[in-house]
């Protein structure tokens, strides 16, 4: 008996697989079957109402072992005439263009007709009156706020002009350059097309002394390069996060990449934050889009 | 391998230094509480694992106003409800200092918290002298899993790169071309299935950096970026489970009157074959891998994915081994190492991290063999 209740439970855990594939119809056989062709294989499946063309593609859904098929395209019951020939029109649908012959009295072009899709598909005929177009939808989607943190990865000090990164902390002297390096995650995260919502900017400090830093952009994805940083804006942040004063223009250029990559410390006072040892958060910046 | 400076990598080849474990508590992009010690570090990275990366570890905490970190609603400190932790290693030589980021994880569950507290000497309430919490760690993938579709959802942008970005919002390292995505598709309720079917085109899975940043790891070994030396063990697995040697590639072709897209690719010699010359059974018989997807663009595209996806899988995890190596910061999951084998006279073969786990003074690294 436990066998068999175990049994039981494993069934009712299951699931059915189910599976959803083209194929090509190739022929109705008898007792009503469908022999459809995948890949090399041929087999039987169930109708569902609609009658394909023979070498039409099919959708199979697989429910376990039952396949049942259904149309792969969307079948339009109206169409406008666009021209008629020796007893055929073609109608455009929201198919494209598509020749059938027709019931009764020729339409004439820019007629909405009616369409039968099953087997071959014929136009009806003539509908009486065009229906009015609906209103359109908007995207309930479009324009969401997306934002995103960005760790330094790297930060230092150079003496201006040298390539000799000699210092962890990134330091605002009189003879040294601060940076802190990204990689090239901002560039690789917002689309170009982004427009800013807000930029903060995590400051650690570890010493402030004398004038205010002067900050600017610097070029660097990583360490490397002589030491240059473009812009001087004195600007003094408060330990934390903080609105950066020139978020659009920053924004701007490192969303860009390709010139500008990172944030750096042009000189001013004997200014010192922390290095990304003393604390990780050290020059993060924190940016919010709408894309 | 992680990124750090040429001096780190001297201090580890020197073989004297320090190791220390520690966490940023963060909630909000706000450090809580920065540089905590970690005690009884146990991390592990899974490549077939769809969350790849999980930890244990805990955390205790005395301080001069008695608090305690025990959680015991939700918002409270170390509460297991949006918390993350910046778990990194810190490596230390005299006066060198460095810190090397192991991951960015968030906060499953608190198994264990307990708090020891003291009678203060004049009565009142008792202090806490002591707390210490035990925390379950999972990678930001957990996050990302566990945030299903609420409704069906289609992608947005027609660049891999910039859907990835929206499904997840993380920074994003482009570590891969870009490439165009049809957006007439639905996803699945799983966001980071759809994430894998994403990047399944380009014959890459989603991998995240250790400062929590997402990016790709392309499925095709490059070249070898280090070696394994100084191995305490190494034993070779070798099983038949997941080693296939027949794909079927199936896409949707957008167009209603078009043929179906459907490729197959096969072993047709060698040991794995699926048939003999004359068609006859081979002895391996066929193993059949089916990848069904709608991001794929045109019939070739699932025929080259095909062919690409079969020389991997016939081979995939077939064989394995299981290195044992003392604790080593550096290796990442998908790094090609020189792999130098203690007992075959330090022979030298090509292998690729699959899994990854730093446990006491050791580091467990399981490869995947190459042919």
């Amino acid at each position: 008996m436990i066998g068999e209740a175990d049994a039981i439970w494993e069934e009712l855990g299951k699931r059915t697989p189910v599976q959803v594939r083209q194929a090509t119809f190739a022929e109705v056989g008898t007792d009503l079957t469908a022999w459809v062709i995948m890949g090399d294989s041929r087999f039987a499946a169930t109708f569902t109402g609609h009658v394909p063309q023979v070498g039409e593609t099919v959708n199979v859904v697989s429910i376990g072992e039952k396949h049942l098929m259904l149309p792969a395209r969307p079948l339009p019951g109206t169409g406008t005439v666009l021209t008629v020939s020796s007893g055929r029109v073609t109608v455009q649908t929201i198919l494209g263009p598509v020749s059938m012959p027709y019931v009764g009295d020729a339409p004439s072009s820019g007629d909405l007709v009616g369409i039968s899709w099953s087997g071959d598909p014929y136009v009806v005929g003539k509908l009486s009156v065009q229906p009015p177009a609906p209103d359109p939808i908007p995207d309930p989607e479009a324009g969401t706020v997306r934002s995103a943190t960005f760790m330094a990865i790297d930060a230092g000090s150079a003496n201006a002009g040298t390539t000799r990164w000699w210092q962890a902390q990134p330091w605002a002297s009189d003879t040294t350059i601060g940076a802190w390096f990204y990689g090239t995650q901002i560039k690789d995260t917002i689309p170009s097309g982004a427009t800013l919502v807000g930029m903060e900017f995590y400051a650690a400090w570890q010493q402030r002394q004398g004038d205010p830093p002067r900050w600017g952009l610097h070029g660097f994805p990583f360490k490397g390069g002589a030491a240059s940083v473009d812009g001087n804006a004195p600007w003094v942040p408060v330990e934390g996060w903080n609105a950066i004063p020139w978020a659009a223009d920053w924004f701007t250029a490192l969303k860009a990449g390709g010139i500008y990559y990172g944030i750096g410390l042009n000189h001013g006072g004997w200014n010192k934050f922390s290095s990304l040892a003393q604390n990780a958060w050290s020059g993060a910046l924190r940016i919010s889009w709408r894309a | 391998m992680r990124e750090v400076s040429q001096k780190a990598r001297d201090v580890l080849e020197g073989g004297d230094y320090r190791v220390d474990w520690m966490m940023d508590l963060i909630y909000d992009d706000e450090p809580r509480a920065q540089n905590l010690m970690v005690l009884e570090p146990s991390f592990s990275w899974d490549l077939s694992a769809q969350v790849q990366g999980s930890g244990k570890c805990s955390v205790l905490w005395d301080d001069v106003f008695g608090q305690s970190i025990v959680p015991r609603e939700i918002g409270d400190l170390f509460s297991p409800f949006g918390a993350e932790v910046q778990v990194d290693v810190m490596l230390s030589a005299g006066a060198f200092q460095e810190r090397i980021p192991m991951g960015r994880f968030v906060l499953d569950s608190v198994p264990e918290g307990v708090e020891y507290a003291i009678p203060r000497p004049h009565g009142g309430l008792p202090v806490v002298a002591e707390s210490r919490v035990t925390l379950d760690l999972a990678d930001y993938f957990l996050r990302i899993s566990r945030d299903t579709f609420a409704f069906p959802s289609s992608p947005k942008s027609a660049s891999m790169w910039d859907e990835a970005q929206r499904l997840t919002g993380l920074p994003v390292f482009q570590s891969i071309p870009d490439r165009t995505l049809p957006t007439n598709i639905t996803y699945e309720e799983d966001r980071l299935d759809a994430l894998e079917k994403v990047f399944g085109p380009s014959n890459a899975w989603p991998a995240l950096t250790p400062g929590g940043a997402l990016t790709a790891l392309p499925k095709a070994w490059g070249p070898p970026v280090g070696r394994i030396e100084d191995v305490i063990s190494a034993s070779l697995e070798m099983r038949s489970e997941n080693v296939y040697n027949r794909v079927v590639v199936e896409g949707r072709n957008p167009d209603p009157n078009g043929k179906p897209w459907i490729a197959v690719a096969e072993v047709r010699d060698g040991f794995l074959r699926t048939q003999n010359a004359d068609g006859s059974p081979s002895p391996v018989r066929g193993n059949t891998y089916r990848y069904s997807s709608d991001k794929f663009t045109s019939l070739d595209q699932c025929r080259a994915y095909a062919d690409a996806l079969l020389p991997n899988l016939a081979r995939l995890r077939a064989v394995t081994r299981t290195v044992v190596v003392p604790f080593h910061p550096l290796f990442e999951l998908g790094d090609v190492c020189v792999l130098v084998d203690p007992t075959r006279m330090g022979e030298e073969s090509l292998v690729r991290v699959r899994g990854i786990s730093h446990a006491g003074g050791e580091t467990t690294l399981t490869v995947e063999v190459s042919e």
